[in-house]
Formats: C-alpha cells, sequence, structure tokens
C-alpha cells in the first residue's frame, strides 16, 4: 500500500464514519410533522323512532251519525282507501284501533310521538261518542276538503246519521281494550325502520370486526343468523352461511365465520329502541371485508 | 403519534440501532458490505490521486522529452522519475545502449527489441495502475447478492418471529424487516459506486495506456531514425 492508498484510505474512513454519525444523529433524517391521523365517522341519519305506519291511537274511531234518511257521504268514501268512517265502523264495533292502511302511506307523519303512549288515552273511547266528529280529523285532514261544501260543514261538528245502520254504535267505546301491548303491531315498522336498523347493527359491529386477510379474502361474506332479546343480549347464534368462496380462500372460510360471530358477541348487547324489537328479534348481519 | 414516539422510532431506525438488533449472521453481512464499502471507496480515492499524480507527472515529461536536445542528457537528468513516461522512455533507452554498445547494429532486430521493450513497460505501467480495479469489480458484482443474503435471512428470521409471536400485527414485522432490508442497503451502497468508478476507471486506464504507446511509438521512431543516421 503506497502512499496515495494510505490517503485514499483516511479519506473513506473518514466519510464513512462521518455518514454513520449524521444517520445516528438523525441528521439526515426528516422530521415528520406529528399527524393527527383521520377519525372514522360513520354517519348513519335514519335511526329513528319513527314509525311509517299511520300514527296509532288507541282511541276508537269516531263514529258518525248521519241524517236518519240521508244518502250516505258519496264523496269521501271512494277517494280514499283510508278511513272513511263507514266501512270502519261496520266490521269493527270494537274500540281498539287496527293498523289502518299501513302500505298505502308509508312515510309522512313527523309526529311520531302518540306510539309512547298509547294506555293512557284508553279511557277516552268513552268519551268518543259526544265530541266526534273532530277527534279522527287531524290524521285526515286530506278528505275533508271535500267537493261538496255542505259535507264539510256537516261532518266538521254534527254527527252525521248513517241510516239504518245507526244501531250498530251502541256498544262502541263500551268497553276498554283488552291488549296490553306498547309496541305497534309488526307491520307498522316499514322498510325505512328496518333498513335504519340494519344500519345501527352494522354501525355497531364495526369497530369490533376485523376481516381476515390473504387471497381472495375480499370475497368473503358471511351472513349470521343471530336471535337478540329485549335488552339486546344475544340469544341464540343460528345458521352462519359463507358465500364467494374459492379455492384460494377456502382455508379462510372458518376463520371468516369466527370473527363474525365473535364481532357479534364482542357488539351484544346491542342498543336499538325498544319498540322495534319485533323488527329486530332476529337480525342477519352480513360480514364483508368492509361490513 | 406523540413527538416523543417519533424520536423513539427514528433513534430505532438509525443504523447503529438496526446493526445491534440484527442476527449475527445479518451482522457479519453487515460489517463484510461495510468494510467492502470502505474499501472501495479507498481505492477509488487513491487511484485518483494516483492517476491524477502520473498522468500530470507524464504531460510534463512528454513535453520537457520533445522539448530536450540531447537524449542522453536527458535521461541522465529526468530518467530516474516515477512516472510512466519515464519508466517507458528509460526501458527503450536501456534497450537501445545494450543493442548498439557492440561493433555491429543489427538494426532491424535492434528495432524490434527496442519495440517489445517499450511495449513491455507500457504494459507494466499499465497493470501497476489498474492493479485495483479488479477488486471494484468484484465488490460491484457481488456486493448486491451479498445484501440480498443478509436481507432473506433477516426475513426469515422475522417470519419465525411472526410465528413465535401468533400476532401477524405490522408491529412485529416492521423492525425486522427493516434491519433485514438495511443489509441490501448497505450491498446497494457498496456495490454502486464500485460498478460506476470501475467503468470510469477502466476507460481512464485505457486512455492512459493509449497515451503511453503513442509516446513509446513516438520515441521508437526518433530511436529508429537514429538507427539510421548511425548506419
Amino acid at each position: 500500500m503506497d502512499r496515495t492508498e494510505a490517503t485514499g484510505f483516511g479519506i473513506a474512513f473518514a466519510g464513512h464514519a462521518a455518514l454513520l454519525a449524521a444517520l445516528s444523529l438523525g441528521l439526515a433524517t426528516v422530521h415528520m410533522p406529528v399527524r393527527n391521523d383521520p377519525i372514522e365517522v360513520s354517519l348513519v341519519d335514519e335511526v329513528a323512532l319513527q314509525s311509517a305506519s299511520p300514527t296509532p291511537t288507541l282511541e276508537a274511531p269516531a263514529p258518525m251519525l248521519g241524517e236518519v234518511e240521508g244518502p250516505p257521504e258519496p264523496v269521501a268514501a271512494p277517494s280514499l282507501p283510508e278511513p272513511t268512517p263507514t266501512p270502519q265502523v261496520e266490521p269493527q264495533p270494537q274500540p281498539r284501533v287496527e293498523p289502518r292502511a299501513a302500505p298505502p302511506a308509508p312515510a309522512p307523519r313527523p309526529t311520531p310521538q302518540p306510539v309512547r303512549r298509547p294506555p293512557q288515552p284508553q279511557p277516552q273511547p268513552k268519551a268518543a261518542p259526544p265530541k266526534a266528529a273532530p277527534k279522527p280529523a287531524p290524521p285526515r285532514s286530506n278528505p275533508k276538503p271535500a267537493p261538496g261544501g255542505q259535507a264539510q260543514s256537516k261532518a266538521s261538528n254534527n254527527p252525521r246519521s248513517t241510516g239504518r245502520l245507526d244501531g250498530l254504535l251502541s256498544g262502541i267505546g263500551a268497553t276498554p281494550s283488552q291488549s296490553k301491548s306498547t309496541t305497534p303491531p309488526a307491520s307498522t315498522i316499514g322498510s325505512a325502520q328496518r333498513s335504519a336498523l340494519r344500519a345501527e347493527v352494522q354501525r355497531q359491529l364495526k369497530p369490533h370486526w376485523k376481516a381476515p386477510t390473504g387471497a381472495d379474502a375480499e370475497q368473503l361474506r358471511t351472513v349470521v343468523t343471530v336471535t337478540l332479546s329485549r335488552s339486546g343480549a344475544v340469544v341464540d347464534i343460528g345458521d352462519i352461511e359463507t358465500t364467494g368462496i374459492t379455492a384460494s380462500n377456502r382455508a379462510q372460510v372458518k376463520l371468516h365465520q369466527e370473527q363474525a360471530v365473535r364481532a357479534i358477541r364482542l357488539a351484544a348487547p346491542f342498543r336499538l329502541p325498544a319498540e322495534y324489537y319485533e323488527a329486530w328479534k332476529v337480525i342477519q348481519p352480513t360480514f364483508d371485508r368492509r361490513l | 403519534m406523540s413527538v416523543a414516539n417519533v424520536e423513539m422510532a427514528s433513534s430505532a431506525m438509525s443504523p447503529v440501532a438496526l446493526f445491534l438488533q440484527a442476527d449475527i449472521v445479518v451482522k457479519a453481512v453487515m460489517i463484510g458490505l461495510l468494510l467492502a464499502s470502505l474499501w472501495t471507496w479507498a481505492i477509488i480515492i487513491g487511484h485518483w490521486l494516483k492517476v491524477r499524480r502520473l498522468s500530470a507527472g507524464s504531460e510534463t515529461f512528454e513535453r520537457d522529452f520533445w522539448k530536450a536536445d540531447d537524449i542522453d542528457r536527458f535521461y541522465d537528468q529526468r530518467g530516474k522519475e516515477d512516472v510512466p513516461s519515464a519508466k517507458v522512455f528509460a526501458a527503450g533507452l536501456t534497450e537501445w545502449r545494450r543493442s548498439t554498445a557492440g561493433a555491429r547494429v543489427d538494426r532491424e532486430g535492434t528495432r524490434a527489441r527496442l519495440a517489445v521493450a517499450m511495449h513491455a513497460a507500457v504494459g507494466a505501467e499499465v497493470d501497476r495502475i489498474a492493479s485495483r480495479l479488479n477488486i471494484l469489480a468484484t465488490v460491484g458484482s457481488v456486493a448486491p447478492f451479498v445484501g440480498l443474503f443478509g436481507t432473506v435471512w433477516g426475513i426469515m428470521r422475522s417470519f419465525t418471529a411472526i410465528a413465535g409471536a401468533n400476532n401477524t400485527s405490522l408491529a412485529v414485522v416492521a423492525p425486522g424487516i427493516a434491519e433485514a432490508l438495511f443489509a441490501t442497503a448497505l450491498g446497494l451502497f457498496a456495490a454502486i459506486p464500485a460498478v460506476i468508478a470501475y467503468n470510469r476507471m477502466t476507460y481512464g486506464v485505457n486512455r492512459i495506456e493509449a497515451r503511453l504507446q503513442r509516446f513509446a511509438d513516438g520515441f521508437h521512431g526518433t530511436l529508429s531514425r537514429e538507427l539510421d543516421q548511425e548506419g
């Protein structure tokens, strides 16, 4: 090793030492600013205590008394399938109100509250016959402006005569309802509520769901049938079905199902509106890659 | 991530920390590659200094040579210099003196011997200059593979760690992968300058050889003319 080589070695050694020192002391590293990791927010806007059905009231429909020999109100009856009093009184002389015509009027009413206190107005039906007309009026603002002006004035205040059917009214309102149910009948829980409940279930499951990774693992979809108690606890986990199985992700299927069941167990008890228990007694959440 | 974590992460990724965390095999690979890099740069810098000194010396020597009136006196003055051109010149003149010492001079034989002697001197000088370049070539072609070996070994080890920890989270995998990749980084760090320097220096050595050859041819022409005049 001659002099130039020794010099070269010295310079190379010094350079390497300097580089190592610079890297060790972090002189060459760029300081990344502290960043705020984005927080995942899922907006669920339709978890509402709102029924799609017409506002259920436990009051009896007001009987309408027609004039003794008069013609039986020709206009209102055919225009709406909903509640002209005539067809209602006839088949149903008891005070309890059945869900009237849920399908035709899906969601127009923004006043859901009456659902909550059905038992309270129970004594009222007795008072119904005297102040007959005004009671059913609020849900029925449409049929009232009937073409005949005289019909309106009559219907608003005076009991109308229904002719020969008068005798049928004698029993109405005499006996209070026997039902203790506080939830609306199942048919009043409409599709909007069901989808809202489904979204709410998914939202509660999401933090506990971790999809397995692997080849084609994103094609797996597991549907679990879960029975819930009224408190939201898991009573039973029924069928577990996985679709999208290919040759390459067959090994992941079991893990996928286990993770799905685990997510359900972790997410329980589910906090869902008790009014709609009928709708979420059995839920079938679908687990896929993104839930 | 807080500031303290960032500090910790940057210190955990410093070369020394990566080296200390590594497996013994990966450590050996890293040390070897670091030495290779050191050696490469020592050769690059040393060669650069040497070539610069030698070619500057050759240039002044040749300029002075073509200006000189008396070749014999020039040889006495400058013939012992440690410069490639001076070596070639000395080889030629020594051969000339030997060949023309006798009473009868074989012109053709003398010309051939002069050419061979100076050609041999040129070859020897070029060999001396280029003696370390093969190391650069070796480092340039082997270092990436050595680094890759270290990486493969380190990744194997970190996969074993995954299996042991029963956890596939990135926090378990990342340090092992990082230290393993550091071996490849070192390999490339050593190999890239070596390859570039090798190509560049081969070209430089070829140029020096061509220049020495031209000088030798010119000197051979001069001696050949001298031979004609003597006879």
